[in-house]
């Protein structure tokens, strides 16, 4: 029978850095997942399935999940896989909720990773590329146009970049503040990889310029880390903490595929920034939440914005604010630590991107917001209610999730 | 259709792809080839269940316990399966015929409860035989430093 009370009741994060030479894959995966256990006082006796996810082209592993009997504790358990590219965390957190949801199992570990420095990143880019790459040529296309524009993930962020400041007034030192609030955030947590405290807007303008408008400022780098969750019920959730994270919804959309969104791409939707799929998305999860007006009752959000403008732009998408209104919140201070509504107080995917991970690392961090256990980073305004985000597949689906510390009603 | 669009109806392209990746092996790893260099054989024991890792693993996998005890294991064990290799894949990835098939077998170190499947010297092998490693300390390449088994007596 379905649940209505689902929590989280324990987050666990490896350490995440460019290259982790110390360990393989499966023993990177190990230490979130051991960090996990103890953060919730739980034992793999104590668990019923498992979830897991990453994006398996990037590093070439086809089948990473062999190991999770092993390295998770998933000894005669049942694990399921789910891999949505880039919202891969995302989905797999939604996917422990489902579980634990569904009324068929009560506490779920949720398991997402990458490690790139094994991989090969960009060819894993293009392989995902090339179910674009195939519209594009049916209608004659030169391939190696296409190359030149599919190859990487800037080359999308930067149509994305420029459509959203056209219509949004928002303006290179925006780009700036943004990535400059972020890396100070991320100073103050221990799990991140880009930590730049005291870094200033005109720190990141003074950046290479990669292609307009994005600077190498403005950009994730390329993390190896691993992130694990744990989902129970409201019952079980209330006899572990005193303090649990419940989840109030979850909501995923997918979009036209629109990889670059450029003519001859084969798609009608021709605007990068548009991102209907998100403010569906978000809606519904909020109808499903209960919530009527996220922009008085949301007070902390963590949107999925490996690049600079996309803090601002999915910000606007979340529905909280009015379209175009979000740097001017921005020069408010509004989005600080400090803040009346704080974004990215982890220091966001423009400081750590381990892609499996990082839409799962959303949710972790609006649920350790909400339990209290964020340390330096803790935002000052008490936590009720908070959002997450994810953006990824081929750049066509969006996934969002409520959190709160009180359940559902 | 006409005859003409019959005749090629599918353009083909190709996109070159180079994919190059990596596996980090890990300190268990890297200290099972550190103790080749020096001619020892080093497993690892799951301080739970006891049993014996070869090559070393950092996990119990039916414990989750971390298995960080060294043990040195003796060069001899026994074979547990074993196969004869008729061909072998060529540079150019075509398959050829070896000119004297190949014995590779899963060999179950003196100690040890777990296998490494490498070749063994010879033209004859079965299960239960007894046999011992050949190590190559001075290798350049670390998956050259157990160079074969070798039937014993």
């Amino acid at each position: 029978m379905a649940r209505n009370e689902v929590a989280v009741v324990g987050v666990g994060l490896s350490k995440h850095v460019s290259k982790r030479r110390d360990v393989n894959m499966a023993e990177l995966v190990w230490e979130a997942v051991s960090a996990c256990y103890e953060d919730a006082g739980l034992k793999p006796r104590d668990i019923d399935a498992f979830a897991t996810g990453n994006m398996p082209a990037f590093e070439g592993v086809n089948v990473p999940e062999e190991w999770g009997a092993g390295h998770w504790g998933a000894y005669g358990k049942p694990v399921l896989r789910i891999t949505t590219g880039g919202t891969t965390g995302g989905s797999v957190a939604h996917g422990g909720y489902y579980l634990v949801g569904s009324g068929l199992y009560d506490t779920v570990m949720t398991i997402a990773f990458e490690k790139q420095s094994d991989g090969n990143s960009t060819m894993g880019l293009n392989t995902v590329a090339l179910a674009d790459a195939a519209a594009q040529l049916q209608l004659g296309v030169d391939p190696a146009f296409i190359a030149a524009f599919g190859g990487g993930a800037v080359g999308v962020a930067v149509y994305q970049a420029s459509s959203y400041m056209k219509s949004s007034g928002c303006t290179t030192h925006h780009l700036d503040k943004v990535a400059a609030l972020c890396r100070n955030n991320a100073a103050l947590n221990p799990c991140s990889h880009l930590k730049q405290p005291g870094l200033t807007p005109e720190e990141v303008a003074k950046t290479t310029l990669l292609q307009y408008p994005i600077r190498f400022g403005h950009v994730c780098p390329a993390t190896d880390g691993a992130c694990a969750m744990l989902f129970t019920t409201g019952e079980k959730a209330r006899k572990l903490t005193s303090k649990p994270a419940y989840v109030l919804s979850v909501a995923s959309c997918s979009d036209e595929a629109a990889l670059v969104g450029i003519a001859g791409s084969g798609t009608t939707n021709v605007d990068p920034c548009e991102q209907e799929s998100c403010k569906l998305a978000a809606a519904r999860a909020y109808e499903l939440a209960g919530i009527s007006d996220p922009r008085g009752e949301i007070d902390l959000a963590e949107p999925y914005s490996p690049f600079a403008h996309q803090m601002l732009m999915f910000y606007e998408r979340l529905l909280l604010c009015d379209e175009g209104e979000a740097p001017s919140i921005l020069d408010s201070g509004s989005m600080n630590l400090d803040g009346e509504l704080p974004v990215c107080p982890s220091g966001g995917v423009i400081s750590t991107n381990a892609i499996g991970a990082s839409a799962m690392e959303r949710i972790a961090e609006c649920a350790m917001q909400i339990m209290g256990k964020c340390g330096e980073r803790q935002v000052k305004k008490e936590v009720h209610k908070a959002v997450a985000h994810g953006w990824g597949g081929a750049v066509n689906l969006n996934v969002v999730a409520v959190l709160s510390d009180t359940p559902r009603r | 259709m006409g005859a003409k669009a019959a005749k090629d109806p599918v353009p083909r392209v190709s996109i070159p792809l180079n994919p190059v990746f990596g596996w980090t092996v890990g300190n268990w790893m890297e200290n099972f080839f550190d103790g080749m260099k020096e001619g020892k054989i080093l497993g690892s024991r799951c301080p739970d269940c006891g049993r014996v890792f070869l090559p070393p693993r950092m996990i119990c996998e039916r414990c989750f316990a971390k298995a960080d005890e060294w043990v040195e294991l003796p060069a001899t064990g026994t074979v547990q399966a074993c196969t004869e290799a008729a061909v072998k894949v060529a540079e150019n990835g075509d398959m050829v015929d070896l000119e004297n098939p190949e014995i590779i077998a899963m060999v179950k170190h003196d100690g040890a409860d777990t296998c490494i499947t490498a070749r063994l010297e010879g033209a004859d092998a079965s299960i239960g035989m007894r046999v011992e490693a050949v190590l190559n300390p001075g290798a350049e390449n670390v998956l050259d430093l157990l160079a074969a088994y070798r039937p014993m007596g």
